[in-house]
């Protein structure tokens, strides 16, 4: 088949060992981000297949129209940047696998990172080194400090146990099941979401987007949080209430952040708030990029094109579009 | 007691609860770094007690000898920087915890801190986001690596824990003492000095600088490690050979390197070679650098003042000097 890859930004793909099962096939790596239609459409219109990394590149029905040749998307995750409908009616079949289970171990160890960064002023203090200044400051030990989880899902399961080893107190605030199971691995819950805020020392999101979790951080949650505190973010951008982040550390509570995630990416705005705040460490979304779980995706992935290659889709997500496209 | 306390660079002591322990004394706080004998005399010359932090400003005898009131010397944990001897002949109580089986957690969270930060390239993702670039590149993930602790003291311990954590495989080396410890709880000792340089996808030093253990990293020892491996020192730069981080980076093993020691420290020196490799993290000994650290480490330095004080000196390490102390 002939196969498109699109947004490979540091051309890593051909050097993972997944990419051989891509072998028998005609596959074009595209390593910039594009995002308007007529580029897509043009550099897409011999594709059978496409593969998408993450939600990097939204694939709507005026772009879906006009690939004529397309019958499959294979992906991974959620899938909220394709409009399955109009796949559907064009007859491409969508492959993503959602049943993971294995967590994200690196979006995890970022979270984790970062952390420490924002805790010790990692950036700061290496900025200060390299200007000739030495120290710019002193940090906070993690050991014995409240690290509040909010979603006990998956990644945040994981992260809690990070701190659990750091020697700290581990909060969880999650839905009733996940609660439930926070509580069976031996984690206390809060005795409300005020009071999770108010006594969390670093509060780290662990929640898929969808529409019950939009904006489910209220500027209220954030004013709450103590002026030494430090959110993390490496899960989604509108988790949290439009503009209340920046507002909420503007006004000293938290008195940090560590992002990962932004309301639209890739991010290239330069002036964006969070990159000119002294007391926020932003990186550009790499919770999930490593090479490792690079292999591991994609595997899953490349397997999804061999099978539906072979004629026995698997992960497919609009079973109705299966054979309407020859 | 009229109390000097050098080298507070964020004037950081007064904003501590345990800072109330000295009320009643007559403290005052130098916040910029001076090794100058005469700028120090100057400065020291009416001062009984000296708090020292860490190892910042050496303390030697041709300053010693310029500090006629000077009775207590208070610091913690160990003294390369301090003439002891001369402090002895001079009659001024040197007090230094050595604070048993309490490791320096901020140490070990600044270790993980920095692997996380390398294996990730955090500096340059960053740097990267800031200019309009989004991602600079793929980093790795820790889980199923392999984490070398080198050795399994105190610190190492504790980072050898948090490595299992983070579902790491853990190998110990170091003497024969350490390698046993870290095999009774739980880690495995490599099999031989070349083969944990050999194995191991990141190493952690952790050992404390004494003669034995000067340049107990060698150059063939960082030649053994793979081109994608990272060494990690938040110990003592003296640690490493001199030269050879440097030019092991420059060839290609390690591949990566997170430090926060130097030879001279503070280093202001901007050309420093370190600095200027892509492949190295740096950062200006923050081990200790925290505020919860702080109040461990001060509360032990400002009891043994009111000890002194008492009559009932503790953590004396020139006990000979309590016979012709100065009163």
């Amino acid at each position: 088949m002939k196969v498109s890859i699109l947004d490979d930004y540091h051309d890593t793909l051909r050097t993972l060992e997944a990419f051989r099962k891509l072998a028998a096939h005609d596959v074009t790596v595209w390593n910039d981000h594009v995002q308007d239609t007529d580029p897509l459409a043009q550099r897409l219109k011999d594709a059978e297949a496409l593969v998408l990394i993450r939600e990097r590149t939204k694939i709507r029905a005026p772009l879906l129209e006009r690939l004529p040749r397309l019958k499959l998307i294979s992906q991974r995750s959620v899938f909220p940047h394709i409009d399955l409908d109009a796949c559907t009616r064009q007859g491409v079949v969508l492959c993503s696998n959602q049943s993971f289970s294995r967590p994200s171990y690196a979006t995890a160890e970022l979270t984790w990172g970062l952390v420490i960064a924002a805790m010790r002023d990692i950036p700061l203090q290496m900025a200060s080194l390299r200007a000739g200044q030495w120290q710019a400051g002193v940090g906070s030990t993690l050991r014995g400090k409240t690290l509040g989880i909010f979603g006990y899902g998956k990644i945040g399961a994981v992260v809690a146990g990070y701190g659990k080893a750091f020697g700290m107190k581990v909060l969880v605030w999650s839905r009733d099941a996940s609660r439930a199971r926070a509580l069976a691995d031996g984690y206390a819950a809060a005795k409300s979401r005020e009071a999770f805020f108010a006594e969390s020392d670093v509060v780290s999101l662990h929640l898929r987007l969808i529409d019950a979790t939009r904006g489910i951080v209220t500027a209220a949650d954030l004013a709450r949080m103590k002026p030494t505190a430090l959110i993390v973010n490496t899960s989604r951008a509108p988790l949290i209430e439009p503009g209340a982040l920046v507002a909420a550390l503007r006004a000293g509570r938290p008195g940090k952040a560590a992002i990962d995630v932004f309301e639209e990416e890739p991010l290239r705005d330069t002036g964006h708030p969070l990159l000119n705040m002294p007391n926020v460490v932003c990186t550009p979304h790499l919770g999930y990029v490593t090479r490792e779980d690079h292999e591991i995706a994609f595997a899953e992935i490349f397997d999804q094109i061999n099978a539906f290659a072979a004629g026995k889709p698997i992960n497919v997500v609009n079973p109705e579009a299966l054979g309407k496209r020859k | 007691m009229k109390i000097s306390i050098l080298d507070d660079y964020h004037d950081t002591l007064r904003t501590l609860e345990v800072f109330e322990k000295l009320a009643g004394h007559e403290v005052t706080v130098w916040n910029d770094h001076v090794q100058d004998a005469d700028a120090l005399a100057s400065r020291l010359a009416d001062a009984e007690v000296l708090v020292l932090i860490r190892e910042r400003t050496k303390i030697r005898k041709a300053l010693l000898e310029r500090l006629p009131r000077l009775k207590l010397i208070s610091q913690r944990s160990v003294y390369p920087h301090i003439d002891v001897a001369d402090c002895t002949r001079l009659g001024i109580v040197v007090c230094s915890s050595q604070h048993p089986g309490t490791p320096s957690y901020a140490t070990a969270e600044l270790a993980f801190g920095l692997i996380i930060a390398a294996m990730r390239d955090l500096p340059r993702q960053i740097d990267s986001l800031k200019a309009g670039g989004w991602q600079a590149g793929v980093g790795r993930t820790l889980r199923g690596k392999t984490l070398g602790v080198f050795s399994y003291g105190r610190i190492g311990a504790v980072v050898a824990g948090y490595g299992r954590a983070f579902g790491m495989r853990v190998v110990a080396w170091g003497r024969e003492a350490s390698r046993e410890r870290a095999r009774a709880e739980g880690f495995a000792p490599a099999a031989s000095k070349e083969a944990f340089f050999e194995e191991c996808d990141i190493v952690s030093l952790h050992m404390r600088l004494v003669e034995a253990t000067r340049g107990i990293v060698t150059t063939r020892d960082l030649a053994r490690m793979k081109p994608d491996a990272l060494l990690v020192n938040t110990s003592r730069a003296p640690l490493i050979e001199p030269g050879a981080l440097v030019a092991a980076l420059k060839a290609g093993r390690p591949g990566m390197a997170a430090v926060d020691v130097y030879e001279e420290e503070p280093l202001l020196d901007i050309r420093h070679p370190l600095l200027d490799l892509p492949n190295a993290i740096c950062t200006p000994h923050l081990g200790y650098v925290t505020r919860d650290e702080y109040e461990v480490q001060f509360a032990d330095v400002f009891d043994q003042i009111t000890a002194y004080a008492a009559g009932a000196p503790i953590n004396v390490v020139n006990p000979e000097v309590l016979k012709n102390a100065r009163q």
